[in-house]
């Protein structure tokens, strides 16, 4: 972005972006040292990126000798999904834990096991920003909270995509885009995940940047600068962590449409932008190819032996149905006893941390249907008084609709690898939230439902109650941790 | 859009108030265990199964049973304390608990139990549980469905606390400062600061936006 179009971004979205970063920062403080999902591996990773300069080439799950004198000082295993137990409590195990830790740094032992668990299958990027403030403290202890502020900051980016992806979308009542962008910046999960370090929060920025460009085409046309920006946000996605394949198929029909709205004025121009957001989007993807022909490794890495067993037998299919919606006639119960819908997902959203260990009494996922099914029902009035207007623009409602299937046919191809041992491996709320803009627009829709008057009444309510929510699931986090 | 700003102020004092009742509330605390270590795997119990274990001492205000059990997406649990055949106290887990224990809210027993059984039924589903526990002899050992299982599994027992959380206040202020770089109470100040700046950014922003 430019500094005159930095100067022409909303004051209101400004805002969205701190209350994001804030509350980033706020989770990054209460979620204890490595009780975040994965966040052992991600760490591993960046340190090997910054020790090394090389990415990680296993996934064994052995962590460097300094990170595992952390853990142990921590308690790591003993906290981890034991939610009776909390974390370190008394001053001799503060004092034994910085000694132990000191104690790695003076011997000088590095990390030669060049594993990085789960997240070694990752692209570097993400990693490699992190090495920044990676590099900016002395140990581990130190290191962390400022690779989290890292992954806060991209939170605050979230919000400002969003909130300018609502402006798009819905441009014709300005008073609703903050419901949406401040809806986004206090969802806890986003505060949560970018709270600590997390390929994801990078993940959820660029998503979020590349709905607003999309939505920003469909308003306004696809100009050479706009595909320019698309293509290197496809790039910077892939780039980031593998879940943004999903958001692929959807991200390509926009271009293809935008590119053929275009034509109608200049075929020439048209053309010439998709091939300039193409080649822009497909160079990371043809250097790292390259880079593995060169090194006689599998053209695509560990994508290519994915591709490889990638098959879409009607059994998959019909897991991939059920892990999101009911199951239909004719179809074998895949999860028997669990309305996925309500409970991996819904509840999974409303209150799931630390290393999924963490949840609210019973009684508050029933509570939070009330909210949800009032907002969804605002959100449904809007959208059948709107009717005409959603015909107008099927093309582009397909478009966001495809990102999202993407993303979730993306995460139930995944889980179904582990089943039936596991029933829903990556089940896991945090996985949608690359969709987080369209649950901007939702809210603003939501906002809309409730008519002129109650319109912006409806809209601070349903900003109070994600307020509520983040404020309580950061008081869930502190009493399961240190209660 | 006075009807915005009235909202915007009822939802903050709501919040408030909330606030209010959860710091004046007691978090549960452990009445009693059966002394059992969470150290090996008993195995891998089948849901749909019916797993139980005799020899439980039931404290007197028990209102929820912590059992040591693994699943990734686990299936729904209920639970009975008996004495013979009748039924001490019962309560349920709903399905999707993740972790290394399930909780189990039960109906707080009056009296203390010495000789109790516990039983446990899961509802269908494809995991398997896996019961943490040690090594007994089989007449001390769980069952299910009148096999013994390797070894007891861990039990214990929750009350309703005395002491409320803002009572815990400054202890747990003290311990959000452990296990960091600089420990101190500062932490767990500059993560109430944060929130309140949140909260101030984000009234603030809505009621500029929507007036």
């Amino acid at each position: 972005m430019s500094a005159r179009a930095l100067a022409r971004v909303p004051r209101a979205a400004w805002l969205c972006a701190l209350v994001a970063g804030l509350s980033a920062a706020g989770w990054s403080i209460l979620t204890p040292a490595f009780q975040a999902p994965d966040e052992l591996d991600h760490y591993a990773y960046v340190e090997l990126l910054a020790e090394h300069g090389d990415p990680p080439v296993s996934r064994d799950e052995v962590q460097g000798p300094e990170e595992v004198a952390a853990l142990t000082g921590l308690d790591y295993l003993q906290v981890r999904h034991q939610p009776r137990d909390h974390t370190i409590s008394s001053r001799a195990q503060q004092q034994a834990l910085e000694a132990d830790v000191a104690s790695v740094r003076e011997r000088h032992l590095v990390n030669n096991s060049r594993a990085a668990g789960v997240a070694a299958s990752e692209p570097p990027l993400y990693y490699a920003l992190e090495t920044i403030p990676y590099r900016l403290a002395g140990s581990v202890l130190g290191r962390l909270p400022l690779m989290r502020l890292l992954s806060a900051f991209m939170a605050a980016l979230t919000a400002l995509f969003a909130f300018l992806f609502v402006r798009e979308a819905l441009p014709s009542v300005g008073w609703a885009w903050i419901v949406g962008g401040l809806g986004v910046a206090l969802a806890p999960l986003l505060g949560f995940i970018s709270g600590s370090v997390n390929p994801e929060s990078l993940l959820y920025a660029v998503s979020a940047a590349l709905f607003y460009c999309l939505a920003r085409g469909f308003r306004r046309g696809l100009t050479p600068r706009l595909a320019l920006a698309i293509g290197a946000l496809i790039a910077v996605g892939l780039a980031t962590k593998l879940n943004f394949i999903g958001l692929l198929p959807g991200a390509l029909l926009g271009l293809l449409l935008l590119g053929a709205r275009a034509a109608r004025s200049s075929r020439r121009s048209a053309l010439g932008s998709l091939a300039l957001a193409c080649a822009v989007a497909a160079a990371p993807v043809a250097l790292y190819a390259g880079l593995n022909a060169l090194s006689r490794h599998r053209t695509l890495g560990i994508v290519s032996a994915a591709l490889a067993s990638a098959r879409l037998p009607a059994a998959e299919l019909s897991y991939i149905w059920q892990l999101y919606l009911p199951r239909l006639p004719g179809m074998a119960s895949d999860f028997p006893g669990l309305f996925t819908a309500r409970q991996l997902w819904f509840d999974g959203y409303v209150g799931l941390y630390g290393w999924f260990d963490t949840t609210f009494p019973g009684w508050v996922y029933e509570a939070a249907l009330l909210p949800a099914a009032a907002i969804a029902a605002l959100c449904a009035r809007e959208l059948i008084l709107r009717r005409a207007a959603l015909r107008r623009r099927a093309g582009e409602l397909i478009v966001y609709a495809l990102m999202a299937a993407g993303v979730m046919a993306l995460v139930g191809a995944a889980s179904y690898k582990s089943f039936p041992a596991r029933s829903a491996e990556f089940a896991e709320a945090r996985y949608l939230l690359p969709m987080l803009p369209l649950l901007a627009a939702l809210l603003a829709l939501a906002a809309r439902g409730a008519g002129r008057r109650w319109g912006p009444a409806a809209g601070a309510s349903i900003v109070v109650l994600f307020l509520a929510h983040d404020i309580f699931s950061q008081l869930l986090v502190v009493s399961r941790f240190y209660g | 859009m006075r009807e915005a700003r009235v909202a915007l102020a009822a939802g903050l004092v709501l919040i408030a108030v909330a606030l209010a009742a959860v710091l004046l509330h007691s978090p549960a605390a452990v009445a009693g265990s059966n002394g059992v270590a969470a150290e090996d795997p008993l195995g891998q119990i089948l849901t749909r199964s019916r797993v139980c274990q005799s020899g439980e001492a039931l404290p007197a205000g028990t209102s929820a049973l912590v059992v040591s059990l693994s699943a990734f997406h686990g299936p729904a649990v209920s639970a009975e304390a008996l004495s013979g055949a009748s039924v001490l106290t019962r309560g349920r887990q709903g399905s999707n608990w993740s972790g290394r224990t399930v909780t189990i809210p039960l109906r707080p027993l009056a009296r203390a139990v010495r000789d109790a059984t516990i039983c446990l039924a899961f509802s269908p589903g494809h995991e398997a549980v896996v019961p943490f526990g040690q090594p007994a002899s089989p007449t001390l050992a769980a069952g299910v469905g009148g096999s013994p299982l390797p070894g007891r599994m861990r039990a214990e027992y929750l009350k309703a606390g005395d002491r409320s959380w803002w009572s815990l206040a400054s202890a747990v202020a003290y311990h959000v400062g452990l296990g960091r770089a600089a420990g101190g109470a500062w932490a767990a100040i500059l993560a109430i600061a944060l929130g309140v700046a949140v909260t101030a950014a984000a009234a603030g922003a809505l009621a500029a936006e929507l007036r």
